[in-house]
Protein backbone atom coordinates (compact mmCIF):
# COMPACT_ATOMS: atom_id res chain seq x y z
CA UNK A 1 0.00 0.00 0.00
CA UNK A 2 2.70 2.73 0.94
CA UNK A 3 4.19 1.36 -2.61
CA UNK A 4 1.08 2.35 -4.21
CA UNK A 5 1.28 6.12 -2.73
CA UNK A 6 4.08 6.26 -4.85
CA UNK A 7 2.19 6.51 -7.75
CA UNK A 8 1.29 9.85 -7.87
CA UNK A 9 4.78 11.69 -7.37
CA UNK A 10 6.45 9.03 -9.29
CA UNK A 11 3.82 10.36 -12.56
CA UNK A 12 3.40 14.05 -11.54
CA UNK A 13 6.62 15.06 -9.31
CA UNK A 14 4.44 16.20 -6.95
CA UNK A 15 2.64 14.85 -3.82
CA UNK A 16 -1.03 15.82 -2.39
CA UNK A 17 -1.13 15.38 1.18
CA UNK A 18 -5.15 15.50 2.63
CA UNK A 19 -5.88 15.86 5.71
CA UNK A 20 -9.08 16.99 7.32
CA UNK A 21 -9.08 20.47 6.90
CA UNK A 22 -6.85 20.92 4.21
CA UNK A 23 -4.94 19.59 1.34
CA UNK A 24 -1.58 20.03 0.71
CA UNK A 25 0.93 19.71 -2.74
CA UNK A 26 4.53 19.72 -2.83
CA UNK A 27 7.08 18.95 -5.03
CA UNK A 28 8.28 15.06 -5.06
CA UNK A 29 11.20 14.75 -7.94
CA UNK A 30 13.34 11.53 -7.32
CA UNK A 31 14.73 9.07 -8.22
CA UNK A 32 13.31 5.46 -7.53
CA UNK A 33 15.74 2.58 -7.29
CA UNK A 34 13.80 -0.57 -6.41
CA UNK A 35 14.66 -4.09 -5.87
CA UNK A 36 12.68 -7.09 -5.67
CA UNK A 37 13.04 -10.97 -5.52
CA UNK A 38 11.54 -12.91 -8.72
CA UNK A 39 9.46 -14.60 -6.26
CA UNK A 40 9.63 -15.81 -2.37
CA UNK A 41 12.16 -18.41 -0.88
CA UNK A 42 14.29 -17.85 -3.54
CA UNK A 43 16.94 -20.85 -4.06
CA UNK A 44 20.53 -19.48 -2.58
CA UNK A 45 22.15 -22.27 -4.74
CA UNK A 46 20.81 -23.77 -8.55
CA UNK A 47 20.19 -27.09 -7.79
CA UNK A 48 17.98 -28.65 -10.75
CA UNK A 49 15.03 -29.49 -10.51
CA UNK A 50 14.38 -27.06 -7.42
CA UNK A 51 11.87 -25.04 -8.96
CA UNK A 52 8.88 -22.45 -7.72
CA UNK A 53 5.18 -23.13 -7.86
CA UNK A 54 3.95 -20.64 -10.76
CA UNK A 55 1.04 -20.39 -8.45
CA UNK A 56 2.91 -18.84 -5.75
CA UNK A 57 5.26 -17.03 -8.36
CA UNK A 58 1.95 -14.97 -9.04
CA UNK A 59 1.15 -14.48 -5.92
CA UNK A 60 4.37 -12.79 -5.07
CA UNK A 61 3.98 -10.38 -8.00
CA UNK A 62 0.84 -9.65 -7.78
CA UNK A 63 2.12 -6.91 -4.97
CA UNK A 64 3.07 -4.81 -7.48
CA UNK A 65 -0.29 -3.39 -8.97
CA UNK A 66 -0.19 -2.45 -13.50
CA UNK A 67 -0.15 0.84 -12.54
CA UNK A 68 3.08 0.63 -10.30
CA UNK A 69 4.92 -1.35 -13.04
CA UNK A 70 3.95 1.01 -15.63
CA UNK A 71 5.76 3.58 -14.07
CA UNK A 72 8.77 1.96 -13.92
CA UNK A 73 11.35 2.74 -16.77
CA UNK A 74 14.11 0.30 -16.49
CA UNK A 75 14.40 -3.22 -15.23
CA UNK A 76 17.48 -5.52 -15.04
CA UNK A 77 17.59 -9.00 -14.00
CA UNK A 78 20.53 -9.25 -11.51
CA UNK A 79 22.08 -12.09 -11.41
CA UNK A 80 23.09 -14.52 -8.43
CA UNK A 81 26.19 -13.16 -6.54
CA UNK A 82 29.26 -15.80 -6.94
CA UNK A 83 32.06 -16.70 -4.60
CA UNK A 84 34.42 -15.54 -6.93
CA UNK A 85 33.12 -12.58 -8.35
CA UNK A 86 33.23 -10.99 -4.54
CA UNK A 87 37.26 -11.94 -4.30
CA UNK A 88 38.01 -11.65 -7.94
CA UNK A 89 41.18 -9.06 -8.30
CA UNK A 90 41.37 -8.22 -11.73
CA UNK A 91 40.15 -5.66 -12.77
CA UNK A 92 36.31 -5.40 -14.47
CA UNK A 93 36.20 -4.26 -17.76
CA UNK A 94 36.20 -0.82 -18.19
CA UNK A 95 36.83 1.38 -15.16
CA UNK A 96 35.06 3.58 -13.15
CA UNK A 97 36.72 6.72 -14.67
CA UNK A 98 36.06 5.63 -18.50
CA UNK A 99 32.55 5.08 -17.15
CA UNK A 100 31.67 8.33 -15.58
CA UNK A 101 33.40 9.95 -18.52
CA UNK A 102 30.54 8.55 -20.87
CA UNK A 103 28.25 9.28 -18.53
CA UNK A 104 29.28 12.82 -18.36
CA UNK A 105 29.25 13.37 -21.86
CA UNK A 106 25.91 11.72 -22.11
CA UNK A 107 24.31 14.54 -19.72
CA UNK A 108 26.52 17.45 -21.25
CA UNK A 109 24.67 16.45 -24.10
CA UNK A 110 20.99 16.37 -22.73
CA UNK A 111 22.02 20.04 -20.77
CA UNK A 112 22.65 21.32 -24.04
CA UNK A 113 19.56 20.04 -25.93
CA UNK A 114 17.21 21.58 -22.81
CA UNK A 115 19.15 25.11 -22.51
CA UNK A 116 16.82 27.47 -21.30
CA UNK A 117 13.96 25.30 -20.75
CA UNK A 118 15.06 24.66 -17.13
CA UNK A 119 15.73 21.08 -17.46
CA UNK A 120 18.41 18.77 -17.74
CA UNK A 121 17.36 15.60 -18.55
CA UNK A 122 15.63 13.25 -21.11
CA UNK A 123 13.57 11.98 -18.23
CA UNK A 124 12.07 15.26 -18.29
CA UNK A 125 11.23 15.64 -21.66
CA UNK A 126 6.58 16.87 -22.64
CA UNK A 127 5.66 15.11 -25.23
CA UNK A 128 6.12 18.03 -27.24
CA UNK A 129 9.97 17.42 -26.61
CA UNK A 130 9.52 14.07 -27.55
CA UNK A 131 8.42 14.11 -30.67
CA UNK A 132 10.71 17.15 -31.44
CA UNK A 133 13.81 15.36 -30.66
CA UNK A 134 13.29 11.78 -30.67
CA UNK A 135 13.56 11.40 -34.21
CA UNK A 136 13.75 7.37 -35.64
CA UNK A 137 15.95 6.41 -38.26
CA UNK A 138 14.24 3.99 -40.79
CA UNK A 139 15.39 0.86 -39.48
CA UNK A 140 14.41 1.95 -35.76
CA UNK A 141 11.27 3.40 -37.08
CA UNK A 142 10.36 -0.11 -38.47
CA UNK A 143 11.19 -2.11 -35.21
CA UNK A 144 9.26 0.54 -33.12
CA UNK A 145 6.21 -0.21 -35.02
CA UNK A 146 5.85 -4.04 -34.86
CA UNK A 147 6.62 -3.82 -31.07
CA UNK A 148 4.48 -0.82 -30.28
CA UNK A 149 1.29 -3.03 -32.00
CA UNK A 150 2.98 -6.42 -30.46
CA UNK A 151 3.42 -5.05 -26.60
CA UNK A 152 -0.14 -3.12 -27.33
CA UNK A 153 1.91 -0.04 -25.69
CA UNK A 154 -0.02 2.85 -23.67
CA UNK A 155 1.03 6.68 -24.21
CA UNK A 156 2.91 6.43 -20.92
CA UNK A 157 4.55 3.38 -22.22
CA UNK A 158 5.65 5.11 -25.47
CA UNK A 159 7.37 8.21 -24.16
CA UNK A 160 8.98 5.58 -21.43
CA UNK A 161 10.10 4.03 -24.02
CA UNK A 162 11.35 6.81 -26.42
CA UNK A 163 13.16 9.06 -23.41
CA UNK A 164 15.37 5.75 -22.95
CA UNK A 165 16.12 5.15 -26.73
CA UNK A 166 17.02 8.56 -26.46
CA UNK A 167 19.43 8.37 -23.83
CA UNK A 168 20.71 5.09 -25.23
CA UNK A 169 21.36 7.22 -28.51
CA UNK A 170 23.25 9.97 -26.45
CA UNK A 171 25.36 7.29 -24.60
CA UNK A 172 26.67 7.27 -28.57
CA UNK A 173 26.43 9.96 -29.57
CA UNK A 174 24.10 9.62 -32.08
CA UNK A 175 22.00 12.65 -33.16
CA UNK A 176 19.29 9.31 -34.63
CA UNK A 177 17.74 7.42 -33.27
CA UNK A 178 19.11 4.61 -34.50
CA UNK A 179 17.59 0.67 -34.41
CA UNK A 180 20.15 -0.61 -32.36
CA UNK A 181 19.23 1.87 -29.82
CA UNK A 182 15.68 1.42 -30.13
CA UNK A 183 16.46 -2.13 -29.73
CA UNK A 184 18.83 -1.77 -26.18
CA UNK A 185 15.95 0.36 -24.94
CA UNK A 186 13.42 -2.66 -25.67
CA UNK A 187 15.30 -4.66 -23.29
CA UNK A 188 15.41 -2.46 -20.62
CA UNK A 189 11.30 -2.71 -20.50
CA UNK A 190 9.20 -4.87 -17.80
CA UNK A 191 8.54 -8.44 -19.10
CA UNK A 192 5.42 -9.20 -20.96
CA UNK A 193 3.20 -10.97 -18.21
CA UNK A 194 5.53 -9.78 -15.51
CA UNK A 195 2.60 -10.87 -12.92
CA UNK A 196 0.25 -12.49 -14.47
CA UNK A 197 1.11 -15.23 -16.62
CA UNK A 198 3.86 -17.43 -15.73
CA UNK A 199 5.60 -19.08 -18.59
CA UNK B 1 -29.51 -34.15 -25.62
CA UNK B 2 -29.61 -31.66 -23.21
CA UNK B 3 -33.12 -32.80 -22.73
CA UNK B 4 -33.89 -36.18 -21.32
CA UNK B 5 -32.20 -37.90 -19.12
CA UNK B 6 -28.97 -36.41 -19.39
CA UNK B 7 -30.07 -33.01 -17.99
CA UNK B 8 -31.96 -35.42 -15.43
CA UNK B 9 -28.54 -37.35 -14.77
CA UNK B 10 -26.41 -33.77 -14.50
CA UNK B 11 -28.91 -32.43 -12.08
CA UNK B 12 -28.41 -35.78 -9.78
CA UNK B 13 -24.81 -35.52 -10.49
CA UNK B 14 -24.79 -31.75 -8.77
CA UNK B 15 -26.93 -32.85 -5.88
CA UNK B 16 -25.24 -32.54 -2.58
CA UNK B 17 -23.31 -35.67 -1.50
CA UNK B 18 -23.79 -37.24 -4.83
CA UNK B 19 -21.37 -40.18 -5.91
CA UNK B 20 -20.99 -42.38 -8.82
CA UNK B 21 -21.46 -44.98 -6.86
CA UNK B 22 -24.68 -43.91 -4.96
CA UNK B 23 -26.05 -42.44 -7.99
CA UNK B 24 -25.47 -46.17 -9.89
CA UNK B 25 -27.36 -47.19 -6.93
CA UNK B 26 -30.75 -44.52 -7.42
CA UNK B 27 -30.44 -45.28 -10.54
CA UNK B 28 -30.80 -48.98 -10.07
CA UNK B 29 -33.63 -48.58 -7.66
CA UNK B 30 -35.86 -46.22 -9.57
CA UNK B 31 -35.03 -46.71 -13.24
CA UNK B 32 -33.70 -43.54 -14.62
CA UNK B 33 -32.50 -40.06 -13.29
CA UNK B 34 -35.49 -38.32 -14.38
CA UNK B 35 -37.83 -40.85 -12.16
CA UNK B 36 -35.68 -39.90 -9.58
CA UNK B 37 -36.28 -36.14 -10.05
CA UNK B 38 -40.12 -36.97 -10.28
CA UNK B 39 -39.89 -39.28 -7.38
CA UNK B 40 -37.69 -36.94 -5.07
CA UNK B 41 -40.34 -34.10 -5.94
CA UNK B 42 -43.68 -36.00 -5.16
CA UNK B 43 -41.51 -38.01 -2.69
CA UNK B 44 -41.94 -41.71 -3.62
CA UNK B 45 -38.51 -41.99 -4.06
CA UNK B 46 -37.66 -46.01 -3.73
CA UNK B 47 -34.80 -46.18 -0.99
CA UNK B 48 -31.86 -48.00 -0.22
CA UNK B 49 -30.24 -49.39 2.60
CA UNK B 50 -26.72 -48.76 0.88
CA UNK B 51 -27.18 -44.58 0.30
CA UNK B 52 -26.71 -42.19 3.41
CA UNK B 53 -29.82 -41.07 5.13
CA UNK B 54 -28.95 -37.37 4.82
CA UNK B 55 -29.13 -37.92 0.78
CA UNK B 56 -32.38 -38.24 0.83
CA UNK B 57 -33.51 -34.66 1.75
CA UNK B 58 -31.17 -32.88 -0.31
CA UNK B 59 -32.48 -35.03 -3.07
CA UNK B 60 -35.94 -33.40 -1.93
CA UNK B 61 -34.76 -30.06 -1.52
CA UNK B 62 -32.82 -29.49 -5.03
CA UNK B 63 -35.92 -30.76 -6.82
CA UNK B 64 -38.47 -29.27 -5.12
CA UNK B 65 -36.38 -25.93 -6.18
CA UNK B 66 -37.31 -26.61 -9.66
CA UNK B 67 -33.28 -28.03 -10.14
CA UNK B 68 -33.49 -29.57 -13.42
CA UNK B 69 -35.37 -26.14 -15.12
CA UNK B 70 -32.28 -24.02 -13.31
CA UNK B 71 -29.88 -26.20 -14.91
CA UNK B 72 -31.28 -26.38 -18.28
CA UNK B 73 -31.10 -22.83 -18.31
CA UNK B 74 -27.63 -22.77 -17.31
CA UNK B 75 -26.63 -25.13 -19.13
CA UNK B 76 -27.80 -23.24 -22.37
CA UNK B 77 -26.59 -19.65 -20.77
CA UNK B 78 -23.18 -21.43 -20.73
CA UNK B 79 -23.42 -23.31 -23.70
CA UNK B 80 -22.49 -26.93 -21.87
CA UNK B 81 -23.74 -30.05 -23.02
CA UNK B 82 -24.44 -32.72 -21.26
CA UNK B 83 -23.71 -36.85 -21.71
CA UNK B 84 -24.05 -39.70 -20.29
CA UNK B 85 -22.64 -43.76 -21.53
CA UNK B 86 -25.92 -44.08 -23.16
CA UNK B 87 -25.74 -41.11 -25.85
CA UNK B 88 -23.76 -42.32 -28.92
CA UNK B 89 -21.73 -39.39 -28.79
CA UNK B 90 -20.05 -40.53 -25.72
CA UNK B 91 -16.65 -41.68 -26.42
CA UNK B 92 -16.15 -45.35 -26.75
CA UNK B 93 -12.94 -45.65 -25.25
CA UNK B 94 -14.37 -43.64 -22.63
CA UNK B 95 -17.02 -45.78 -21.82
CA UNK B 96 -14.57 -48.95 -21.87
CA UNK B 97 -12.93 -48.23 -18.60
CA UNK B 98 -13.51 -50.03 -14.93
CA UNK B 99 -15.44 -46.85 -13.27
CA UNK B 100 -16.46 -44.34 -16.72
CA UNK B 101 -18.05 -40.47 -16.05
CA UNK B 102 -21.59 -41.37 -15.44
CA UNK B 103 -21.68 -37.35 -16.22
CA UNK B 104 -19.69 -35.39 -19.34
CA UNK B 105 -20.16 -31.68 -19.10
CA UNK B 106 -18.61 -30.35 -22.38
CA UNK B 107 -17.94 -26.66 -23.34
CA UNK B 108 -16.11 -25.70 -26.47
CA UNK B 109 -16.57 -25.57 -30.17
CA UNK B 110 -15.45 -28.71 -30.82
CA UNK B 111 -17.56 -32.00 -30.72
CA UNK B 112 -17.20 -34.89 -29.12
CA UNK B 113 -18.42 -37.29 -31.50
CA UNK B 114 -16.06 -36.27 -33.90
CA UNK B 115 -13.54 -37.38 -31.71
CA UNK B 116 -11.64 -39.86 -33.51
CA UNK B 117 -7.61 -40.23 -32.57
CA UNK B 118 -6.59 -39.19 -29.29
CA UNK B 119 -3.49 -38.99 -27.24
CA UNK B 120 -2.75 -37.85 -23.46
CA UNK B 121 0.16 -35.74 -22.82
CA UNK B 122 1.19 -35.34 -19.48
CA UNK B 123 3.70 -34.91 -16.86
CA UNK B 124 4.82 -33.12 -13.72
CA UNK B 125 3.74 -29.43 -13.11
CA UNK B 126 7.22 -28.06 -11.70
CA UNK B 127 9.02 -29.37 -14.87
CA UNK B 128 11.80 -28.15 -16.47
CA UNK B 129 11.67 -26.43 -19.81
CA UNK B 130 13.27 -29.03 -21.91
CA UNK B 131 9.72 -31.13 -21.06
CA UNK B 132 7.64 -28.10 -21.80
CA UNK B 133 9.69 -27.41 -25.25
CA UNK B 134 9.26 -31.01 -25.98
CA UNK B 135 5.65 -31.14 -24.82
CA UNK B 136 4.59 -28.43 -27.11
CA UNK B 137 6.67 -29.68 -30.14
CA UNK B 138 5.26 -32.97 -30.10
CA UNK B 139 1.60 -31.94 -29.16
CA UNK B 140 1.98 -29.75 -32.65
CA UNK B 141 3.21 -32.54 -34.18
CA UNK B 142 0.91 -34.69 -33.26
CA UNK B 143 -2.25 -32.70 -34.18
CA UNK B 144 -1.08 -31.45 -37.37
CA UNK B 145 -1.63 -35.44 -38.18
CA UNK B 146 -4.70 -35.53 -36.92
CA UNK B 147 -4.74 -36.76 -33.36
CA UNK B 148 -6.55 -34.32 -30.46
CA UNK B 149 -4.36 -33.78 -27.70
CA UNK B 150 -5.74 -34.62 -24.25
CA UNK B 151 -4.39 -32.73 -20.94
CA UNK B 152 -5.36 -31.44 -17.51
CA UNK B 153 -4.47 -27.98 -18.56
CA UNK B 154 -2.60 -27.32 -15.45
CA UNK B 155 0.49 -25.81 -15.00
CA UNK B 156 4.10 -27.40 -16.63
CA UNK B 157 3.82 -30.20 -19.10
CA UNK B 158 -0.06 -29.61 -19.75
CA UNK B 159 -0.37 -26.24 -20.55
CA UNK B 160 2.50 -26.50 -23.16
CA UNK B 161 0.90 -29.57 -24.72
CA UNK B 162 -2.57 -27.67 -25.02
CA UNK B 163 -0.17 -24.72 -26.24
CA UNK B 164 1.23 -26.94 -28.75
CA UNK B 165 -1.65 -28.48 -29.96
CA UNK B 166 -3.54 -25.28 -30.50
CA UNK B 167 -0.32 -23.74 -32.42
CA UNK B 168 -1.16 -26.45 -35.12
CA UNK B 169 -4.50 -24.60 -35.86
CA UNK B 170 -6.28 -27.89 -36.82
CA UNK B 171 -10.12 -27.84 -35.34
CA UNK B 172 -10.45 -30.37 -32.67
CA UNK B 173 -7.07 -29.85 -31.67
CA UNK B 174 -6.79 -30.49 -28.00
CA UNK B 175 -9.24 -31.68 -25.06
CA UNK B 176 -8.33 -30.28 -21.31
CA UNK B 177 -10.10 -32.34 -18.76
CA UNK B 178 -10.76 -30.45 -15.37
CA UNK B 179 -10.43 -31.02 -12.01
CA UNK B 180 -12.95 -28.14 -11.18
CA UNK B 181 -16.76 -27.73 -13.04
CA UNK B 182 -16.29 -27.25 -16.61
CA UNK B 183 -17.04 -23.14 -16.25
CA UNK B 184 -14.12 -23.03 -14.32
CA UNK B 185 -10.74 -22.77 -15.33
CA UNK B 186 -8.67 -24.22 -13.28
CA UNK B 187 -5.71 -23.05 -12.59
CA UNK B 188 -7.30 -19.21 -12.47
CA UNK B 189 -4.13 -18.18 -14.15
CA UNK B 190 -4.97 -20.36 -17.69
CA UNK B 191 -7.99 -18.67 -17.98
CA UNK B 192 -6.57 -17.37 -21.65
CA UNK B 193 -5.84 -20.68 -22.23
CA UNK B 194 -9.26 -22.14 -21.50
CA UNK B 195 -10.84 -19.61 -24.06
CA UNK B 196 -8.39 -20.13 -26.82
CA UNK B 197 -8.78 -24.31 -25.70
CA UNK B 198 -12.79 -23.77 -25.88
CA UNK B 199 -11.91 -21.92 -29.82
CA UNK B 200 -10.41 -24.91 -31.30
CA UNK B 201 -11.65 -28.33 -28.91
CA UNK B 202 -12.94 -28.84 -25.73
CA UNK B 203 -13.33 -28.43 -22.30
CA UNK B 204 -14.28 -31.52 -20.19
CA UNK B 205 -15.57 -32.26 -16.82
CA UNK B 206 -17.09 -34.66 -14.52
CA UNK B 207 -17.79 -32.35 -11.83
CA UNK B 208 -20.71 -29.99 -12.01
CA UNK B 209 -20.83 -26.42 -12.09
CA UNK B 210 -18.90 -23.94 -9.83
CA UNK B 211 -17.02 -26.78 -8.66
CA UNK B 212 -13.33 -25.82 -7.22
CA UNK B 213 -10.58 -28.24 -7.89
CA UNK B 214 -9.73 -30.27 -4.95
CA UNK B 215 -6.66 -32.18 -3.67
CA UNK B 216 -8.78 -35.23 -4.42
CA UNK B 217 -10.47 -34.68 -7.64
CA UNK B 218 -6.90 -34.97 -9.43
CA UNK B 219 -6.73 -38.48 -9.47
CA UNK B 220 -10.44 -39.45 -10.77
CA UNK B 221 -9.57 -36.60 -13.41
CA UNK B 222 -6.58 -38.26 -14.48
CA UNK B 223 -8.51 -41.89 -15.42
CA UNK B 224 -10.50 -39.54 -17.56
CA UNK B 225 -8.06 -38.18 -19.97
CA UNK B 226 -6.20 -41.59 -19.74
CA UNK B 227 -9.34 -43.38 -20.60
CA UNK B 228 -10.23 -40.87 -23.29
CA UNK B 229 -6.99 -41.84 -25.47
CA UNK B 230 -5.35 -44.82 -27.08
CA UNK B 231 -2.40 -43.95 -25.60
CA UNK B 232 -1.04 -41.57 -23.08
CA UNK B 233 2.83 -39.60 -23.47
CA UNK B 234 4.52 -39.04 -20.02
CA UNK B 235 6.83 -35.80 -20.86
CA UNK B 236 8.50 -36.06 -17.33
CA UNK B 237 7.46 -37.25 -14.08
CA UNK B 238 9.16 -37.40 -10.49
CA UNK B 239 9.79 -40.22 -8.63
CA UNK B 240 6.98 -39.22 -6.32
CA UNK B 241 4.56 -37.72 -9.35
CA UNK B 242 0.89 -37.76 -9.70
CA UNK B 243 1.26 -38.89 -13.54
CA UNK B 244 1.93 -42.38 -11.96
CA UNK B 245 -1.80 -42.42 -11.55
CA UNK B 246 -2.76 -41.71 -14.79
CA UNK B 247 -0.07 -44.04 -15.94
CA UNK B 248 -1.90 -46.58 -13.93
CA UNK B 249 -4.91 -46.00 -15.36
CA UNK B 250 -3.82 -46.21 -18.52
CA UNK B 251 -2.21 -49.57 -17.94
CA UNK B 252 -5.45 -50.76 -16.39
CA UNK B 253 -6.85 -49.48 -19.24
CA UNK B 254 -4.69 -51.41 -21.77
CA UNK B 255 -3.82 -48.26 -23.24
CA UNK B 256 0.27 -47.40 -24.84
CA UNK B 257 2.36 -45.74 -22.55
CA UNK B 258 5.26 -43.47 -24.44
CA UNK B 259 7.44 -41.71 -22.04
CA UNK B 260 10.60 -38.89 -23.06
CA UNK B 261 14.13 -39.98 -21.37
CA UNK B 262 15.44 -37.64 -19.41
CA UNK B 263 18.70 -36.41 -18.00
CA UNK B 264 20.86 -39.13 -16.26
CA UNK B 265 21.10 -36.99 -12.40
CA UNK B 266 17.93 -34.91 -12.90
CA UNK B 267 15.35 -35.67 -10.22
CA UNK B 268 13.08 -34.19 -12.58
CA UNK B 269 12.84 -37.23 -14.60
CA UNK B 270 13.36 -39.65 -12.58
CA UNK B 271 9.64 -40.94 -12.20
CA UNK B 272 9.55 -40.89 -16.07
CA UNK B 273 12.89 -42.89 -16.40
CA UNK B 274 11.83 -45.36 -14.02
CA UNK B 275 8.71 -46.06 -16.39
CA UNK B 276 11.10 -46.62 -19.44
CA UNK B 277 13.22 -49.23 -17.09
CA UNK B 278 9.65 -51.13 -16.51
CA UNK B 279 9.28 -50.90 -19.75
CA UNK B 280 6.99 -47.97 -21.32
CA UNK B 281 7.97 -47.17 -25.03
CA UNK B 282 10.39 -44.08 -25.43
CA UNK B 283 9.24 -41.60 -27.69
CA UNK B 284 11.06 -38.76 -28.75
CA UNK B 285 8.85 -37.73 -31.67
CA UNK B 286 5.64 -37.84 -32.69
CA UNK B 287 6.17 -40.12 -35.34
CA UNK B 288 7.47 -43.08 -32.28
CA UNK B 289 3.90 -42.19 -31.21
CA UNK B 290 1.87 -42.35 -34.50
CA UNK B 291 3.59 -45.43 -36.06
CA UNK B 292 2.34 -47.47 -33.10
CA UNK B 293 -1.23 -47.33 -34.33
CA UNK B 294 -2.90 -48.87 -37.73
CA UNK B 295 -3.27 -46.05 -40.01
CA UNK B 296 -2.53 -42.91 -38.16
CA UNK B 297 0.12 -41.42 -40.46
CA UNK B 298 2.10 -38.52 -40.30
CA UNK B 299 1.19 -35.49 -42.57
CA UNK B 300 3.71 -34.52 -44.54
CA UNK B 301 5.48 -31.96 -43.41
CA UNK B 302 5.86 -28.76 -45.68
CA UNK B 303 9.87 -27.71 -45.75
CA UNK B 304 10.95 -25.69 -43.79
CA UNK B 305 13.00 -23.03 -44.99
CA UNK B 306 15.93 -23.25 -42.11
CA UNK B 307 17.53 -19.83 -41.29
CA UNK B 308 20.97 -19.71 -41.25
CA UNK B 309 22.43 -17.89 -38.37
CA UNK B 310 25.23 -14.96 -38.03
CA UNK B 311 28.24 -15.68 -35.63
CA UNK B 312 26.63 -13.37 -33.22
CA UNK B 313 23.36 -15.21 -32.89
CA UNK B 314 24.99 -18.69 -32.75
CA UNK B 315 26.74 -17.84 -29.82
CA UNK B 316 23.36 -16.49 -28.02
CA UNK B 317 22.08 -19.67 -29.65
CA UNK B 318 24.56 -22.42 -28.53
CA UNK B 319 24.24 -20.81 -24.56
CA UNK B 320 20.60 -20.86 -24.48
CA UNK B 321 20.42 -24.16 -26.28
CA UNK B 322 21.74 -25.54 -22.44
CA UNK B 323 19.54 -23.32 -20.52
CA UNK B 324 17.30 -20.73 -20.37
CA UNK B 325 19.58 -17.65 -19.49
CA UNK B 326 19.29 -13.94 -18.22
CA UNK B 327 21.09 -11.56 -19.99
CA UNK B 328 23.86 -11.71 -17.89
CA UNK B 329 24.78 -14.83 -18.05
CA UNK B 330 24.27 -14.36 -21.84
CA UNK B 331 26.88 -11.45 -21.28
CA UNK B 332 29.22 -13.92 -19.43
CA UNK B 333 29.28 -16.74 -22.32
CA UNK B 334 29.26 -14.51 -25.15
CA UNK B 335 31.63 -11.96 -24.20
CA UNK B 336 29.61 -9.56 -26.70
CA UNK B 337 29.60 -5.99 -25.86
CA UNK B 338 26.39 -5.39 -23.29
CA UNK B 339 24.19 -2.98 -25.53
CA UNK B 340 25.36 -5.09 -28.69
CA UNK B 341 24.05 -8.33 -26.78
CA UNK B 342 20.89 -6.62 -25.58
CA UNK B 343 19.47 -5.08 -29.15
CA UNK B 344 21.16 -8.15 -30.72
CA UNK B 345 18.66 -10.07 -28.35
CA UNK B 346 15.33 -8.07 -29.21
CA UNK B 347 16.02 -8.52 -32.87
CA UNK B 348 16.45 -12.39 -32.54
CA UNK B 349 13.12 -12.09 -30.52
CA UNK B 350 11.85 -10.50 -33.16
CA UNK B 351 12.23 -13.59 -35.88
CA UNK B 352 10.97 -15.64 -33.60
CA UNK B 353 14.11 -17.48 -32.94
CA UNK B 354 14.13 -17.05 -29.00
CA UNK B 355 11.42 -15.18 -26.62
CA UNK B 356 12.12 -13.64 -23.07
CA UNK B 357 10.00 -15.19 -20.52
CA UNK B 358 8.31 -13.70 -17.64
CA UNK B 359 11.43 -13.95 -14.94
CA UNK B 360 13.26 -12.28 -17.52
CA UNK B 361 15.60 -15.14 -19.00
CA UNK B 362 16.03 -15.66 -22.50
CA UNK B 363 14.72 -18.78 -24.34
CA UNK B 364 15.60 -20.65 -27.53
CA UNK B 365 12.27 -21.69 -29.34
CA UNK B 366 13.33 -25.05 -30.99
CA UNK B 367 11.99 -25.87 -34.66
CA UNK B 368 9.31 -27.97 -35.23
Amino acid sequence: MVLESLRQPMEDGVITVSRANAASTYPARFMLVGAMNLALRQQRRKRPGMRLHPAAIARYRRRLSGPLLDRMDIFVRMAEVRYDDLFDASASAESSAAVQRRVNDCRRIQMERFKGAGRYANAHMTQKEIVRYCRLDEGADKLYRFEFARRGMSGRGNARTLRLARTVADLEKSPLIREEHLAEALQYLAADGFVREWS
Amino acid sequence: MNGGESLYRAWLKSVRGMTNLRMDVLLEKNGCAQAVYERAKTGDLIRSKALPEALYPELAKSAADGGAEALRERLEKLKIRVYCPEDEAYPPLLKEIYDPPRVLFARGNGELAKLSRSIAIVGSRNCSDYAKSMSRRIAKSLAESGVTVVSGMAFGVDAAAHEGAIASQEPMATIAVLASGADKPSPAEHTGLYGRILECGLVLSEQPFGHPALACDFPPRNRIIAGLCRGVFVAEARKKSGTWHTINFALDGGREVFVLPGRAEDPCCEGSNEMLREGAALATKAEDILERFEGWHKKPQKLKETRSFTDEEKRVVSCLKQADMPADDLFEHTQLPMNRLLSLLTNMALQGIIERKSCMEYHYIMEG
